[in-house]
């Protein structure tokens, strides 16, 4: 909220210069967004609309702050001119805790001073009528929302307050036609709506040039449902804003005493008695002020004379350490509300900071943290840069309620989208591009109810590269993120055309997959939380081997469509004694080789944990499984 | 002659050979046209099938060594020879190509290192939060404005369900599960309805801090984070307290830093732990005091390395994070 410095310093003529208000201020109360063009911009903080929203409240916050007298305009005792009075009535007392109205009649239909108009102007607010004005101004200076109503264009003698009939329509003061609910309340006549309580005046009983009788209110709403009913109506006004933060019902007594005084200065007329219906009137809270646990609780090296002394200077009432605060201060319920006043009063510059007494306890991270921490690590290691994308998507199994743009209307259901466009993204710039990423995806289980599962991803391209060698760099990639987990009885099963399930401990792990466009791509995505389960207490030694080693390569001749891995599994299936690893070397056709067969070279290696093997050991085994893949597959030595 | 007799004579002979004439008078001798290894592979196909097995692989491992033998003392002469005018010292490094950390993980990293070093142990929690944990224990009440300040993103189904708007939802479940006195770090990505732009994201990331026992002060809280901030910017920081308001710390207040002879930045906010807030996770709030703080990882990492622009952090774009 804005106030103008020379406002200020009327209420308080010995105010020190703008720029020290401004300090002070953001080093004990607000956050000041500007202090210029003599006026200072402060961002009131939303537990603190209903007092220090307004000149006298900011005022009494500043004359305290700054340790200088204040004058407050003193407002005069009320006395009815006439017997006419406005009786009225709340139908919702829990959501409306009090209301006041005072008619006033036979006033001057004249233009506000030009005072006024100046302050209006400084606000943002457009001058209409002194009686219009009026309410804007003390709501400017009291924090108090007020509206005057039109009192020869009221049905019936008395006013209400209830809930707003099912299609109940209004007009407001711009003339759009709102259509309301019973979640709305409204001020009534006998008859008809006279606006959005809270929210926005009606035309019904608007104040025009020709008005000579009015009705004064000053009501009290239910934050909450001021808020929620604002929302609905899709109209947000000054009155809104500061009834959703929360008033105090005192505020109704300060504001409407106010504007009648003003009223009488500027527009004369004779006012009526005052109805004030307030149901259940507010209780003081009173809160004992216990310096020691002040002390605890904020480090502060204060005395108990000093504290209450703050307390006092901020209005609070004392007697002994009891503390009551001022009736237009809704923030202030529990010691720790006084303890904050205290401090902020004293300055946090003047708290030292002091070391904790820490209690020892495993301090370290979860195993989750430690495990993606192994794994970050190791894709680091293979030359991939960490990419983070944004958590939504165009295609999902969760969508949100109130998306920001058309291309995030679901929550990720897989990290390889955004990678994938990472991948193109970045091809315009270079040849190669390897990512990973680890960040969480979002599922729907069959229950319905979301799930959340933290992937790791990883996207590979190069421009002009061979798919299979890429996609195999990929799934090398898994193969060792694998093997670094301790995981060695992972199994790869072809899922679909292009892609390949990685299984483990009868779990599916991920996925490895390929795609085309402008360059080759190929993908893989697993399961961190899986992954981290089997990878537990897993990765023990493994003896080095003591005696040599003896290989043989063989190179099967064998139709075209057969898949590799179908030839190693085999292979895998027939080993033999001492056979110790059977591994993929190369693949070959053209040259030499019949059309339609390929060549698949695979290394054989021969080993024993107790002797050296002869070559005719190693000789048998090779062929005893060459002879074990025959019934699977035909094929020819080459 | 026995293939370990050749093995031998030839590796003697091959050490003495220091001239590339002598050398490839040694390669004709053994392994030319009528060298001596050339010879027994040929004579193989004379001999029983028997001997061809014994004589077979030893012979051909025997040509195998001796080709290397070759290779490895012709590239020594020829090194020897002309090294220094063949290596141009002057040329500039091939730099392996190497991955990189994401600024925000390597942040995040500092954070849990610096935290780590003062007790602190660092968790995680779920982004997709229920409205309980998100507002509701955290002291938010229904219905207020305060709600408006972190415009949040609702799960269309089942209702109740939001994006986290901020990392305090895990302060609460931490606590629900353990006892005081502890002292947690939370690094996670939160989400606000919020258009992007330099400085705006929607989905960004914070850190929370908590540390509750029963001796826990204000003026802890600042010492905790000078020493954090001095140690994350390696420079000297200025840490300034000033009133502020959120629902789940009483007093609050915003953090500002001025780093070396810098202005005042706005780098956090936070205070003594909400009495609603121990009493929602069953703490009796007469017994245990805390403090509670959140930052913008993004800010602190822009701040750190200098960074204009948030979105940079989430466009994937490889310039840009193998700067890191």
């Amino acid at each position: 909220m804005k106030f103008s410095y020379a406002k200020l310093k009327e209420l308080m003529p010995s105010l020190p210069p703008i720029a020290e208000v401004a300090d002070i201020v953001t080093l004990h109360l607000f956050e000041v967004e500007s202090a210029e063009n003599g006026m200072l911009d402060v961002k009131i903080l939303p537990n603190r609309h209903s007092d220090a929203a307004c000149y006298f409240g900011f005022a009494r916050e500043l004359g305290a702050l700054c340790d200088v007298p204040l004058a407050l305009p003193k407002t005069k005792k009320h006395k009815a001119g006439m017997k006419r009075s406005v009786p009225v009535t709340i139908a919702m007392p829990a959501l409306c805790k009090r209301i006041m109205t005072c008619p006033v009649s036979g006033i001057a239909s004249n233009a506000s001073p030009a005072w006024m108009q100046d302050v209006l102007r400084a606000h943002g607010m457009r001058p209409i009528s002194a009686v219009v004005d009026i309410t804007n101004y003390v709501t400017l200076e009291t924090g108090q929302p007020l509206h005057a109503f039109d009192m020869d264009k009221l049905m019936g003698e008395s006013l209400e307050v209830r809930q707003a009939r099912e299609g109940e329509a209004i007009e407001t003061l711009d003339g759009t036609k709102v259509i309301l609910s019973p979640s709305t309340l409204v001020i009534s006549d006998a008859h008809y709506a006279l606006d959005i309580a809270g929210v926005k005046g009606g035309k019904r009983a608007e104040i025009g040039d020709t008005t000579t009788n009015i009705v004064l209110t000053a009501a009290n709403f239910d934050g909450g449902m001021i808020y929620k009913a604002s929302r609905r109506v899709g109209i947000a006004t000054d009155a809104s804003v500061r009834f959703a933060h929360g008033l105090s019902p005192a505020l109704a007594e300060i504001g409407l005493y106010r504007a009648l005084d003003l009223i009488r200065e500027i527009c004369g007329g004779t006012a009526g008695k005052i109805e004030d219906a307030y149901p259940k009137p507010e209780k003081p809270t009173t809160i004992v002020f216990d310096t020691k646990r002040f002390i605890a609780l904020t480090g502060f090296d204060a005395k108990e004379s000093e504290c209450l002394a703050i307390l006092k200077k901020l209005g609070f009432s004392i007697t002994g350490k009891k503390a009551v605060p001022p009736p237009e201060r809704t923030d202030i319920a529990l010691f720790e509300d006084l303890a904050e006043e205290v401090a902020r009063f004293m300055g946090y510059d003047r708290l030292e900071a002091i070391a904790p007494q820490i209690a020892l306890a495993a301090a370290g991270n979860g195993k989750e943290m430690d495990y993606s921490d192994k794994l970050r690590a190791a894709c680091v290691k293979f030359g991939l840069t960490e990419a983070m994308s944004r958590s939504f998507a165009r295609e999902g199994e969760i969508a949100l309620e109130n998306p920001l743009s058309s291309n995030g209307e679901y929550l990720r259901a897989s990290l390889i989208p955004a990678l994938e466009e990472a991948l193109d993204a970045n091809l315009r710039f270079m040849e190669t591009v390897r990512l990973f990423e680890i960040g969480h995806v979002f599922h729907k289980k069959a229950t319905h109810e979301p799930k959340e599962d933290v992937m790791l991803a990883i996207a590979c391209t190069e421009k002009g590269g061979e798919p299979e060698e890429i996609f195999r760099r990929v799934r090398g990639m898994v193969e060792e993120l694998l093997g670094e987990s301790g995981i060695a009885d992972a199994v790869f099963k072809e899922e679909g055309k292009a892609e390949l399930g990685v299984h483990a401990g009868g779990e599916l792990l991920g996925r490895i997959g390929y795609g085309a466009g402008t360059a080759p791509k190929a993908f893989a995505e697993l399961d961190m939380e899986r992954l981290a389960r089997l990878a537990e207490g897993r990765g023990q030694f493994e003896a080095l081997p003591k005696f040599p080693k003896i290989t043989r390569d063989i190179s099967l001749v064998v139709d075209r469509a057969l898949h590799a891995g179908e030839a190693l599994r085999s292979l895998k299936e027939a080993r033999t004694e001492h056979c110790a690893d059977i591994a993929f070397v190369t693949g070959y056709e053209g040259r030499g080789i019949p059309e339609g067969k390929k060549s698949l070279t695979f290394r054989l290696t021969f080993a024993s944990p107790d002797r050296t093997l002869s070559d005719a050991e190693a000789d048998v085994g090779t062929e005893g499984m060459i002879a074990g893949i025959a019934k699977d597959f035909p094929f020819e030595l080459k | 002659m026995d293939i370990e007799a050749i093995r031998a004579k030839a590796s003697g002979e091959l050490e003495t050979a220091d001239t590339g004439s002598s050398l490839l008078a040694w390669h004709g001798a053994y392994l030319g046209r009528k060298g001596e290894v050339t010879m027994i592979l040929r004579s193989l196909g004379e001999k029983s099938l028997e001997e061809k097995k014994r004589l077979g692989p030893a012979a051909q491992a025997l040509k195998r060594d001796l080709e290397a033998g070759y290779t490895r003392k012709e590239r020594l002469l020829k090194g020897a020879a002309d090294a220094h005018q063949r290596i141009d010292v002057t040329m500039p490094g091939i730099r392996p190509d190497t991955g990189h950390v994401h600024p925000l993980t390597q942040v995040i990293g500092d954070i849990r290192r610096i935290f780590g070093g003062m007790g602190f142990k660092t968790v995680e929690g779920p982004e997709l939060e229920t409205e309980g944990y998100n507002f509701d224990k955290l002291n938010f009440p229904k219905n207020h404005p305060a709600r408006d300040m972190q415009d949040t993103l609702w799960v269309s189904a089942p209702k109740g369900l939001l994006m986290r708007t901020h990392t305090s939802p895990v302060q609460a479940r931490y606590m629900e599960k353990n006892l005081p006195p502890l002292q947690i770090i939370v690094p996670g990505r939160v989400f606000r309805n919020e258009a992007t732009d330099a400085s705006h994201e929607a989905n960004f990331y914070q850190f929370e801090g908590l540390m509750v026992g029963k001796d826990v002060s204000l003026a802890n809280f600042k010492y905790v984070i000078a020493e954090f901030s001095g140690q994350f910017f390696e420079r000297d920081v200025d840490v300034r307290f000033r009133p502020s308001f959120f629902p789940f710390t009483e007093p609050s207040v915003e953090i500002d830093m001025r780093i070396g002879s810098g202005p005042w930045l706005e780098m956090m906010g936070g205070g003594m732990v909400h009495p609603n807030v121990f009493k929602a996770v069953n703490y009796d709030p007469a017994n245990v005091r805390g403090f509670a703080f959140g930052g913008g990882l993004d800010r602190w990492a822009m701040v750190k390395y200098g960074i204009p622009d948030v979105r940079l952090f989430y466009n994937n774009d490889a310039r840009f994070l193998r700067q890191f």
